[in-house]
């Protein structure tokens, strides 16, 4: 399915974002012995409903938000001396990069952070709203 | 009479003794009573006409349905988060029902300090009667609080501190699991949420009232200082994606992006505007018309009662999603009578879990972790009654930018609250407490509360809230300290009256809804009455 808002470049740095974000790589990384599941951007639910969100929203803040995609994309090198884009850091590097923006000194930074992480929280958890430990496997230990 | 905006294919023109623009509790109600005593009256409706049937817990949608900018809309910093209703109705559509009447105190503060006549407890009375009458305010039974309200209440009782249960604009109403914050899928007269959706604008429809939605007021138009009607542009409501069976992606462009049409306008000549926009939009629409303003204080004032996200994570199941998501409240570090300036209320807070999400820390698997609580969250909010204020100017676009930074007291006051609110919920039983900071502080006793005063509140570090924005276009005697007089008639133009919470001449320190409607009933009455003399 063709997404409205986002270009397939933007949709692959979207779909790694989510995955750090929500935790979704630790799920695959336990789940996927040999490495992460990638997922197909349009095939991905969570995907799609962030784009049909992003694509309702007044144009000036839908290039904020492709403003800061890209600023993120292409970072690393300058917050965690890692010369490569976001997309293509390891596991461990994403987080490291992540937290630095969570965590920063400049409140512009950390403003975007809470941007990206909150718009990615809405589409998974909306997608999935159903509960998240609906699946035994998720299912928390006493309930 | 309902006119759809995006129905419309020309230029339109009315020619009415009164313009409303916006339909919440300042406007529907102002609709109301100008048009049963005989007015012809216009009303303009940014937003949509919702069918409270087609509400449905996708959150995504209900944002871009229901809010201003899909709820992303922020302080100029990105550090405030602000929710304003957008539709029939306005943000009575979407809150949650508290109806509370104008405390005392707070009126008479705004009759000594700013001159505002007939503005007594017991003037604002037959008023706040006729709307509490209007919108089935009832006092929420014993039966109806939910396991959430029940917590909080005990930890309220346990802690030694008062609270109580509240009043609620509502009729029967069925369990529909957390619909409450997006709108009510059983609202209609006397059942369920009894917003001005279903209520005043009804009433005012059936008295002659003619409604457009959909429809945004760009101008209003002032000749020799006085009004002469409204410009306005009728918008496009849909985006059009294609159809996609398997999701429920089709959502509505509900922010007034018109990228696929040609754009349409109605011309309203009248007599009168009553400006019901909200704090935010009323300012905006004051500085883009450039109407006059000796003292220069159109947009400024601006209060947001800021509010900050405490969870509690239990070892039972809350299930806090389920029934009526606000009854009780906690007013002890209220008091009006000898703190006018400051205090906050603690009220239970929860939501769909994509909206509990993004009130949680951090990000990754500690967040992921949290989230697996969430049938066991139970969760306040500490709402301020702020002293700071801000203001709203506008961008060359003509968009609002709202500028507002707490100051050091009500910082000292929110950092109090939080831990007021932690030992709360410790106090009924919660083993665990979250703040949404961007990174997840380990709250587990109270000996770890100290934390919050060495993070202190920090733009972009905290999420912090805001539903009831206020203050903008202020009431009062003097034109170099105030926008509008004791009866909302602009001090400069003649003709056009404010009604909504921008009137406010400082923080009300409460939910606003009952105020705002009051005020509106009260300056719509007067209105009338002059009108027929």
């Amino acid at each position: 399915m063709t997404l409205k808002f986002f270009s397939p470049t933007e949709t692959e740095i979207l779909t790694v974002l989510i995955e750090h974000m929500v935790g979704l790589d630790v799920l695959y990384a336990s789940k996927q012995p040999h490495g992460r599941e990638v997922s197909t951007p349009d095939d991905s639910p969570t995907v799609t409903c962030i784009d049909a969100f992003v694509a309702g929203l007044p144009l000036n803040l839908q290039a904020q938000l492709r403003r800061g995609l890209r600023l993120f994309q292409w970072c690393p090198i300058l917050f965690i001396g890692k010369p490569r884009p976001f997309t293509q850091l390891s596991p461990h590097d994403a987080e490291t990069y992540i937290r630095s923006w969570a965590e920063s000194r400049f409140g512009l930074r950390r403003r975007l952070f809470r941007g990206l992480r909150d718009v990615t929280f809405l589409g998974y958890y909306n997608q999935s709203a159903a509960g998240i430990y609906q699946t035994s496997a998720d299912k928390p230990e006493g309930r | 009479m309902t006119i759809q905006g995006h129905d419309v294919r020309q230029d339109l023109r009315e020619t009415v003794d009164v313009c409303v623009i916006g339909s919440g509790a300042g406007g529907a109600v102002a609709a109301k009573e100008l048009a049963q005593a005989g007015l012809s009256v216009v009303v303009l409706e940014a937003g949509a006409d919702h069918n409270p049937t087609t509400f449905s817990p996708h959150t995504p949608e209900m944002l871009l349905r229901l809010f201003w900018d899909g709820g992303m809309r922020t302080t100029h910093d990105g550090s405030v988060l602000i929710s304003q209703g957008r539709g029939v109705g306005g943000s009575t559509v979407h809150n949650l029902c508290y109806a509370v009447r104008t405390p005392d105190a707070i009126l008479e503060r705004w009759e000594t300090e700013f001159g505002i006549q007939e503005l007594s407890p017991i003037d604002l009375s037959p008023s706040l009667d006729r709307v509490e009458a209007t919108l089935a305010v009832k006092q929420i039974r014993e039966a109806q609080v939910n396991k959430l309200n029940r917590i909080i209440r005990q930890g309220c009782q346990a802690m030694g501190w008062r609270g109580i249960i509240q009043r609620h604009n509502r009729g029967p109403c069925p369990d529909c699991s957390a619909g409450c914050l997006f709108g009510c899928p059983t609202s209609q007269p006397g059942i369920g949420k009894q917003s001005m959706a279903v209520t005043y604008m009804p009433q005012a429809l059936e008295a002659g009232a003619r409604l457009y939605t959909d429809c945004l007021a760009e101008t209003i138009d002032v000749e020799n200082g006085c009004v002469v009607g409204v410009t306005a542009r009728l918008l496009s409501s849909k985006i059009r994606l294609p159809r996609q069976a398997d999701t429920k992606t089709e959502y509505p462009n509900n922010s007034g992006n018109n990228r696929r049409r040609e754009v349409y306008r109605l011309t309203v000549r009248s007599k009168a505007v009553i400006l019901a926009a909200g704090a935010i939009n009323s300012p905006q629409l004051w500085l883009n018309s450039r109407l006059p303003d000796p003292g220069k204080q159109a947009g400024r004032n601006l209060h947001l009662h800021p509010a900050v996200f405490v969870g509690g994570i239990f070892d039972e199941e809350v299930d806090a999603y389920q029934g009526i998501p606000q009854s009780f409240y906690v007013d002890h570090f209220l008091d009006l009578a000898r703190n006018p300036d400051s205090g906050y209320l603690l009220m239970p807070a929860f939501g769909p879990m994509a909206l509990v999400a993004v009130s949680m820390p951090s990000f990754g698997r500690e967040h992921r972790d949290l989230m697996r609580s969430y049938r066991g969250i139970a969760a306040l909010l500490v709402l301020l009654h702020d002293r700071s204020s801000g203001r709203v100017t506008v961008n060359r676009q003509g968009g609002p930018v709202i500028r507002y930074r707490l100051g050091r007291a009500d910082r000292a006051s929110l950092i109090e609250g939080l831990i007021h609110g932690a030992q709360l919920l410790f106090a009924a039983g919660a083993r665990e407490v979250t703040l949404p900071y961007t990174r997840r502080i380990v709250i587990k006793r109270e000996n770890d509360l100290e934390v919050i005063r060495q993070r202190g509140i920090v733009e972009n570090d905290i999420l912090i809230a805001s539903s009831h924005p206020q203050g903008t276009l202020r009431m009062g005697s003097d034109p170099r300290r105030t926008v509008v007089d004791s009866y909302g008639e602009a001090h400069a133009v003649k003709g056009l009256f404010v009604v909504d919470a921008s009137l406010f001449p400082n923080s009300i320190g409460i939910p606003p809804m009952l105020t705002i409607a009051a005020m509106a009933d009260r300056i719509a009455g007067r209105l009338a009455a002059n009108w027929q003399a």
